[in-house]
């Protein structure tokens, strides 16, 4: 809880597409090692239990859980078979007890996303909180519609982050998944945006050796168990390197005055018919979007090691080990 | 009274001396035609809320299944006979009940959040709840003029309105359900006779004076309506006659029941607040006040009415079953299992007061079935652990069927965070009474009316 008038960190709210990449994992991740407290609502986009239960895991092994519970988009798209999620979550010790906790058994043990939103963001003070959307624009746009959802929005929230679109001409299929709500969310969200696009992702690849040499050294990492069964699928396909664009929102969010993560003009983005992001330069516009300094490469990696490699608080460490 | 031959009007009252007596649904209120078109001419839904304080003993309130009820938990096992007219919602959340930004004071915010859905200013001196009105006084607002009481509140303690009550609290919070606007609660009538004189007294209000020598002169209600009773009943069918008697002797036995209230001079146990001219029995007080309710509801003399069983957060002793120690500070138990036993039975004898009402109710027979087919009576809280004042899961069933709207008989659990006053939208529309938002919805319930 925040005291009326206190001056606290923000409080974010990170909504994601959980499972479809190990993106929003890596993501989560780092922000819930923020601290206790930093993460206030988390929702997926999906209608994937899975996905859900693996944000439960995630929180208990930061020492994050109890508070309100995950968001799941019960009529949203179906994620199929997820290794990344279904790998870890189907672990067992030597005892046959799962290796990583949860508690959600069915969709009634989670909310509704914009309903889970309104009710996080009434914990925080005036513009105290940050929104961070690591896929598609959907449960942000359900949200503005929830009554009396957009004035709270605007009371609230200080910055949204959307790892969702891209500014070389190319198309993000986290636009293209629901182009209607990433329209309705760049044309209504009454806080100013940063949009993190897919190039940005690709100048900073996460590396394997991160994962390897950082996160590894916690025993029962529920982040190395998801990495690894997603890289396994993956590298079956021969590809290297994994783009983080929620990684890179998640940094933004918690550390948007870095002088590393450099920022566009000021200007409007909007989503065109193809489901594109194009920027125009305005002086009154409220949306930026975040560009990478070749010369800034190195010192934003080592951010994502920091970030990526705390280690669980104390009450943390959900898994049993 | 003149009867035609024409249908006995549903606003017809029994009259004489200064009290008007509604009448309860009769075959002869139904139009002349056929008896296949009778069925269509259906009874009013009738919506009554009844709240209980400080929480319930959430172990012993669910049970561990959810659709077709079957063994019931403890608490609610007094309602096992009525269990088909039974229907539990699980998982409803008052969100603006909760700290927030604001602090202790969770038995201040979740009285008066609960029928309005709305956040609550923490003030002891200039109140003010963030919403429009309760939806009890929304309804009432919509379809009151059909009625001769747009609503009724109820309430059995306490009748401070200002004050703190709770960590900043106005007592006028804690001690209402109904708000008629954002800065006035309808207080509840705490005095039976009071209620009494509201029912059936004179469409013109009675000046005191006019009320004390109705008083001193009174033996029954009953005789100043005679006359008109008598012209009645020559008219009705035997069917109807035998239902007038029974309404009748209903209205007699709350007679008595007031009378031997008036004479009660039992001491008040110490922390209880005795409303003057209510009987000192919890049991006595609460069966004298459902049993006008349910006269109200047979005489369509109101189709909303709200009961604070007593104020939320307090402190009242049970003597009546053996616990003189206070309700709110038992329900502070920090686990020990002694005190939350004693809760329990708290929770218990409420259930047991409330299970004997629906019992009575049950029994009463209203067009071509019965009265409780036509009643949706939702008995719950403004907190579901009292302990650690939590205001998810908030304890609810409804007993009646809503005028066949309801799917009773089961349990249902939605998804957390679903907003109580998503409820209120449901119960709304079953009144007649549509709108697009309440308090803090986020859309309609559903399958309440389906399996």
């Amino acid at each position: 809880m925040q005291a009326r008038g206190a001056t606290l960190a923000p409080g974010i709210l990170f909504d994601s597409d959980m499972g479809r990449n190990i993106d929003a994992a890596l993501a989560l991740s780092m922000l819930y090692g923020l601290g206790r407290g930093r993460v206030i609502g988390v929702a997926v986009n999906s209608s994937s239990l899975e996905a859900a239960s693996f944000c439960d895991v995630l929180a208990r092994f930061y020492g994050s859980g109890g508070g309100l519970p995950f968001g799941l988009a019960e009529d949203g798209p179906k994620l199929g078979d997820a290794a990344m999620l279904s790998v870890p979550l189907a672990l067992r010790d030597s005892a046959g007890q799962p290796v990583f906790r949860t508690t959600i058994r069915s969709a009634i043990d989670t909310a509704d996303p914009p309903v889970l939103f309104r009710n996080a963001l009434l914990t925080q003070q005036e513009k105290q909180a940050i929104a961070v959307l690591a896929g598609p624009a959907t449960n942000l746009a359900h949200l503005l519609a929830l009554n009396g959802g957009r004035d709270i929005v605007a009371a609230k929230v200080q910055l949204l982050v959307m790892a969702a679109g891209a500014f070389d001409g190319t198309q993000d299929p986290r636009i293209q998944a629901d182009t209607a709500s990433a329209r309705k969310v760049l044309a209504e969200w009454p806080s100013p945006i940063v949009v993190v696009g897919t190039e940005a992702a690709r100048a900073v690849p996460y590396s394997d050796q991160t994962i390897e040499s950082d996160l590894s050294t916690v025993p029962n990492h529920p982040v190395v168990a998801a990495y690894r069964a997603f890289r396994g699928d993956k590298q079956s396909a021969g590809t290297s390197g994994v783009p983080v664009q929620g990684v890179l929102a998640a940094l933004f969010a918690s550390n948007s005055n870095a002088e590393y993560l450099k920022l566009s003009r000021p200007g409007q983005i909007e989503v065109t018919g193809d489901g594109r992001t194009t920027f125009k330069e305005s002086p009154a516009g409220t949306h930026r979007y975040l560009v990478i300094d070749p010369a800034e490469k190195e010192r934003i990696s080592d951010a994502f090691i920091k970030m990526s490699a705390v280690r669980p608080a104390a009450g943390g460490r959900g898994a049993r080990n | 009274m003149i009867i035609t031959r024409k249908a006995l009007p549903r606003r017809t009252f029994l009259r004489g001396m200064g009290v008007a007596v509604g009448l309860p649904f009769m075959e002869a209120m139904l139009p002349a035609m056929p008896q296949a078109s009778r069925a269509g001419a259906k009874p009013p839904v009738r919506l009554m809320f009844l709240y209980v304080p400080n929480g319930i003993d959430m172990e012993n309130w669910n049970p561990s299944y959810s659709g077709p009820l079957t063994e019931l938990p403890r608490i609610l096992k007094p309602l096992e006979p009525f269990r088909n007219d039974v229907l539990m919602l699980s998982n409803l959340t008052h969100n603006w009940a909760r700290v927030l930004l604001d602090g202790p004071g969770d038995h201040g915010r979740c009285s008066a959040n609960y029928l309005t859905g709305a956040h609550v200013q923490k003030t002891d001196r200039s109140i003010h709840v963030d919403g429009t009105m309760s939806m009890d006084q929304l309804i009432a607002s919509r379809i009151g003029t059909e009625t001769r009481l747009a609503s009724l509140e109820l309430g059995m303690e306490d009748p401070r309105q200002s004050g703190n009550c709770d960590s900043g609290y106005s007592c006028a919070y804690t001690n209402n359900l109904a708000w008629k606007s954002p800065t006035q609660p309808m207080p509840p009538l705490l005095d039976p006779r009071l209620v009494f004189e509201r029912l059936f007294g004179a469409a013109g209000d009675l000046t005191p004076a006019e009320r004390e020598q109705q008083r001193r002169i009174r033996t029954s209600i009953l005789d100043y309506v005679r006359e008109s009773t008598n012209a009645l009943s020559r008219e009705l069918g035997s069917t109807d006659r035998r239902k007038l008697d029974e309404y009748l002797t209903a209205i007699r036995s709350i007679e008595t029941q007031l009378e031997k209230a008036a004479k009660d001079q039992t001491p008040v146990p110490e922390g209880m607040a005795k409303p003057a001219g209510s009987p000192a029995d919890f049991s006595d007080h609460f069966k004298l006040l459902t049993d006008m309710v349910t006269v109200a509801f047979q005489a369509d003399l109101t189709r909303v009415a709200t009961f604070l069983i007593t104020r939320e957060g307090t402190s009242r002793p049970y003597r009546e079953i053996g616990i003189s120690d206070g309700h709110h500070p038992l329900t502070h138990h920090g686990g020990k299992r002694d005190q939350l036993a004693k809760v329990t039975q708290i929770n218990e004898y409420h259930l047991s007061n409330f299970a004997s009402w629906v019992g009575r109710l049950s029994t009463i027979r209203e067009g071509s079935g019965r009265l409780l087919d036509n009643l949706m009576l939702v008995y719950g809280a403004g907190l579901s652990d009292g302990n650690r004042h939590l205001h998810d899961d908030l304890p609810t069933v409804i007993v009646g069927r809503g005028g066949g709207s309801l799917q009773t008989g089961r349990r249902v659990i939605f998804r957390r965070e679903t907003p109580f006053s998503n409820l209120h939208l449901s119960l709304m529309d079953r009144m007649g009474v549509q709108v697009e938002s309440f308090g803090d919805s986020s859309g309609r319930l559903s399958g309440l009316d389906t399996v």
